[in-house]
């Protein structure tokens, strides 16, 4: 697959509420950010994975957002090796700290296309 | 080897960027004793929006030229993000001492705050979000990125303050003291933008913008140049030279790293230093925000990885103090021209090398460390400045 292909795929993912990541078969290299080749070997026996969608708070920072509202953004290290940079939508704040589990939660931000979010586990 | 310099910094200038670079690049070619027709090399870099606004200039070595008179037979462009200054000062020597040119002018800066105000009120807004995003990448993920809500590049920075102290117990309080530190050598500089007495509760009490980072443990957006002039010959400025450099790029989106946040290119950068940190007699540490002076000095080798919250506790890092850092209160008090804080730090050493720090002079500024460090972590370059030996 080429770049475009492989994005195209990642957001059918999203839109199916899957979480997908990459693997690569030559060297065995896990990354979320889509490539059409491998950024440790340059191979291009990628296989696109779908992951558990579970993981811990890597770390995180709360922030008022332009319309008041308390925002968090972080980066959540996922259960199969990889990290994503994304929003945590909760209303329990206590819960959002560094090492918490988290999960992904879809959520639709450009018409048509949702994209993965997280939030915490009770 | 520096023949000239000069700068402008103010909280919001009114004229065209072009105007602030005339006026400064005059000063340091008078400094210099030189004119445009002597200069033959030109480093320049270039964000977005800091050139009266434009999202993008497709040469801006030329656009600065052209504009001065100057017919070039070296340009370089230099893209360290806010380290740029600092990276532009060694590529300017390195060009001087191979023989690509015999006197480089290093023009960095504009007007930083041009961009929010383009964001918020103009321009942009006719643009759809990927439209903007299309023009603007800075990386191959873009869309996969800016699809979230966050500060840029506040946000990381928090992340990394916020690790910081999960993994080895750095407080708001410490953070809070190396601004207060740096506060008291802004005091003596007339030049400061924030004066006046600093408390650590202040900083605690001053408002949260992104946990657990601090209004006053962030650098405020000022517009400013920096112009200065490297060759061969001599001036009336002392005779300077690189005694030791190290760079080093760190391209990965922040996600990816392999390396723990907490650590910054400049743990490697250091590593190529060779130069008793002892014998330094002032450093000036890229401080856009409290929690990358910290981490800089951690990874220049100044104390461990996770012990800085004590080592600033321990030790006096203002003018008078055994570890003078930020001599003239850094960007956090000086302010952020172009969002690039390395012009602060590398004219404060500048100043402090040729006894013209002005109130906040420290004895025998033979020595100085300087340490540029890009945005996200991306970029480091570290300088040990001295006379010629
Ligand atoms: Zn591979």
């Amino acid at each position: 697959m080429n770049l475009n292909e492989i994005i195209q795929t990642y957001y059918e993912y999203f839109n199916k509420e899957k979480l997908p990541y990459i693997k690569c078969t030559n060297c065995g290299y896990v990354f979320y950010y889509p490539r059409a080749i491998c950024p440790k070997c340059l191979s291009k026996k990628l296989s696109i994975m779908e992951s558990k969608g579970e993981g811990e708070i890597y770390s995180e920072t709360k922030f008022v957002n332009e319309k008041g509202q308390v925002t968090i953004i972080g980066l959540i290290r996922l259960e199969e090796g990889f990290m994503i940079y994304a929003n945590i939508l909760t209303n329990r704040l206590e819960d959002v700290s560094i090492n918490k589990k988290v999960k992904v939660k879809f959520k639709e931000v450009i018409k048509g296309q949702k994209f993965p979010f997280f939030t915490t586990i009770s | 080897m520096l023949l000239g310099f000069s700068s402008r910094y103010e909280k919001v200038y009114q004229g065209s960027v072009l105007d602030l670079i005339a006026e400064t690049v005059k000063e340091a070619l008078d400094m210099a004793k030189l004119e445009p027709k002597d200069i033959d090399g030109v480093i320049t870099t270039w964000l977005p929006w800091i050139f009266d606004g434009t999202l993008a200039i497709g040469f801006p070595e030329n656009y600065i030229s052209e504009y001065l008179g100057i017919r070039p037979r070296f340009t370089d462009l230099v893209q360290y993000g806010g380290a740029s200054a600092v990276e532009m000062f060694y590529r300017a020597y390195k060009a001087v001492k191979s023989g690509e040119a015999d006197r480089v002018l290093c023009v960095i800066g504009g007007k930083g705050t041009l961009m929010k105000k383009q964001l918020r009120e103009g321009g942009l807004e006719r643009l759809s979000e990927v439209e903007v995003l299309n023009i603007l990448r800075n990386n191959p993920f873009d869309e996969f990125i800016r699809v979230y809500q966050d500060m840029d590049p506040i946000s990381f920075y928090a992340m990394v303050a916020a690790r910081h102290s999960k993994l080895y117990g750095t407080t708001d309080e410490q953070r809070a003291l190396l601004a207060v530190q740096q506060r008291y050598n802004a005091n003596s500089n007339e030049r400061a933008l924030f004066r006046g007495p600093l408390t650590v509760k202040d900083v605690i009490n001053s408002r949260v913008v992104s946990t657990p980072l601090h209004l006053l443990e962030i650098t405020y957006p000022i517009d400013g140049v920096l112009a200065f002039i490297v060759g061969k010959g001599t001036s009336q400025l002392r005779s300077m030279d690189i005694i030791s450099y190290g760079d080093a790029v760190w391209p990965e989106f922040f996600a990816e790293r392999d390396v723990d946040i907490v650590y910054t290119p400049t743990i490697e950068s250091a590593k190529k230093i060779d130069f008793n940190l002892n014998k330094i007699d002032a450093f000036e540490i890229y401080d856009a925000f409290t929690i990358m002076v910290l981490t800089e000095l951690e990874d220049l080798g100044l104390t461990e990885k996770g012990k800085i919250g004590k080592f600033v506790e321990e030790n006096d890092l203002t003018i008078k103090g055994n570890i003078p850092v930020n001599t003239g209160g850094g960007s956090l008090n000086m302010g952020q021209p172009a969002y690039m804080s390395g012009i602060i730090i590398l004219e404060e050493a500048f100043l402090q090398f040729n006894n013209m720090a002005k109130g906040h002079q420290v004895n025998g500024a033979d020595y100085i460390l300087v340490n540029g460090l890009g945005g996200w972590n991306t970029h480091a370059t570290t300088l040990v400045i001295g006379e010629k030996r």
